[in-house]
């Protein structure tokens, strides 16, 4: 299963996307990174599992604008 | 001490809101939206759910929509200051509170009072209509006067306000947990409250709801986030939020709104019958009374004086008798100049829930005591 960390504009964003995802059905938490979208600093990041196209459009059909998100397998 | 001065603030707690206070403070004293530890996060859930009962409650656009700040006033300066530029119009009423008009006085833009009339609300419609011109941007009103009572008409105001294209701001210091305050329904951009008054929350924050952009700040740091960029973060709410919030403060918010809804069908019945009982047991005697709230469209805050007594010889007599009121000006001459008690001040009389008609009269009784010295 990918995991993701998808960067979020702040932690307000971090817990609105994760409780989102959580109510969608996938595995969320929230982690604080300080090289998040391009190294502005400080920032939050959601954790996530999954496809990434669908954890993308729910966060999308949440208003919750992705800065950045990285995959891994 | 009798404290009838739940307009200032509500002296009395509801037990939920005391134990979410102290089980936050004993707890969880992390900071929120700072750190990544489990307590940080725990604290960040805790004001994010807060955000979300106040967005819901107040029927606004969700949880990023709500800024929490220092207090009402601070929200009132943030929306006032952060959207009015030079050349703007602004309308206000003619019962605003300082709140409201030192921070307009001070940026300096154009600006109209509204006479708000205590008897037809079609007339104060009319009144602020008459009021807009064409560089007009905003109107921002109290949703019910702190000195006298009179709830504003805030749906009519806001379908005035779509109409013209116009930003309502809405001073809800007195009104919020009171009455029903919904902003998409009643077209309301900017709400500012007071929680600590009539959601029976904790003093030390204020909550400012913005369903449209502020642009400018009047308050920049740390937010927690994209600390290399050396300017303020645009996005709602950290953008508001530089500086740590008052997390047990807000951690009552649940409690408070919870014990609100609860209670909403005899809240407002109750305090209204107590003011109903001290006017009309007072009305036939030597007080002269501002307000009457046998009428409809008022909120359980009267002002009453002692024929031509200043008013705080009154309030310092009921002290010295074990009641407490606040007498004076209450931090809004307009209302004061509308009601021509500006050299005297009034006695200001506002009950909770936890009163009853048991201390009324005993206050009714203290009252009729009184002599003027």
């Amino acid at each position: 299963m990918q995991r993701h960390i998808i960067s979020v504009s702040s932690i307000t964003y971090a817990i609105k996307g994760r409780d989102f995802l959580r109510k969608h059905g996938y595995k969320a938490h929230i982690e604080k990174k300080t090289d998040i979208n391009g190294n502005v600093g400080c920032g939050y990041v959601i954790v996530s599992f999954g496809n990434r196209e669908k954890i993308v459009s729910a966060l999308s059909v949440a208003n919750i604008k992705i800065l950045e998100i990285k995959s891994f397998a | 001490m009798i404290y009838f001065d739940n307009a200032a603030t509500t002296g009395h707690k509801p037990i939920t809101v005391v134990n979410a206070y102290n089980y936050d403070l004993k707890n969880i004293s992390a900071n929120p939206g700072r750190s990544g530890h489990y307590l940080s996060q725990r604290a960040a859930n805790i004001v994010y759910k807060a955000r979300e009962k106040i967005s819901d409650f107040f029927d606004s656009d969700g949880p990023e929509t709500v800024v929490f700040t220092a207090n009402c006033t601070t929200s009132i300066n943030y929306v006032l200051k952060g959207v009015l530029s030079k050349g703007d119009h602004i309308i206000i009423s003619d019962l605003e509170h300082n709140a409201v008009i030192r921070p307009v006085k001070s940026i300096n833009v154009d600006y109209t009072i509204a006479t708000v009339s205590l008897n037809d609300d079609s007339e104060t419609l009319r009144n602020f209509e008459n009021s807009i011109k064409s560089n007009t941007k905003m109107i921002f009103c109290t949703a019910a006067s702190n000195v006298i009572g009179k709830i504003l008409p805030l749906k009519k105001i806001g379908e005035l306000c779509k109409k013209h294209n116009i930003l309502f701001g809405v001073d809800a210091a007195q009104g919020a947990g009171i009455i029903p305050i919904k902003m998409n329904e009643m077209n309301i951009d900017f709400l500012c409250v007071a929680p600590h008054k009539g959601l029976y929350c904790p003093m030390g924050f204020g909550v400012l709801i913005a369903r449209k952009p502020i642009n400018k700040t009047i308050i920049e740091g740390g937010t927690g986030t994209n600390s290399l960029e050396l300017f303020q973060p645009t996005t709602m709410p950290e953008r508001f939020e530089s500086g740590t919030v008052n997390l047990p403060a807000i951690s009552t918010i649940n409690a408070g709104i919870e014990f609100v809804k609860s209670n909403a069908n005899i809240m407002f019945k109750k305090e209204n019958s107590l003011a109903k009982h001290l006017y009309n047991c007072l009305k036939n005697e030597d007080y002269i009374f501002y307000s009457n709230p046998n009428n409809n469209g008022y909120v359980p805050v009267i002002s009453f004086n002692h024929l031509d007594t200043q008013s705080d010889i009154v309030a310092q007599f009921l002290n010295d008798k074990g009641f407490a009121v606040r007498a004076g000006l209450h931090c809004a001459p307009l209302a004061h100049k509308k009601i021509g008690t500006v050299l005297q001040g009034t006695v200001r009389f506002s009950p909770s829930i936890f009163n009853n008609i048991g201390e009324v009269d005993m206050f009714i009784y203290t009252l009729k005591k009184f002599k003027k010295h």
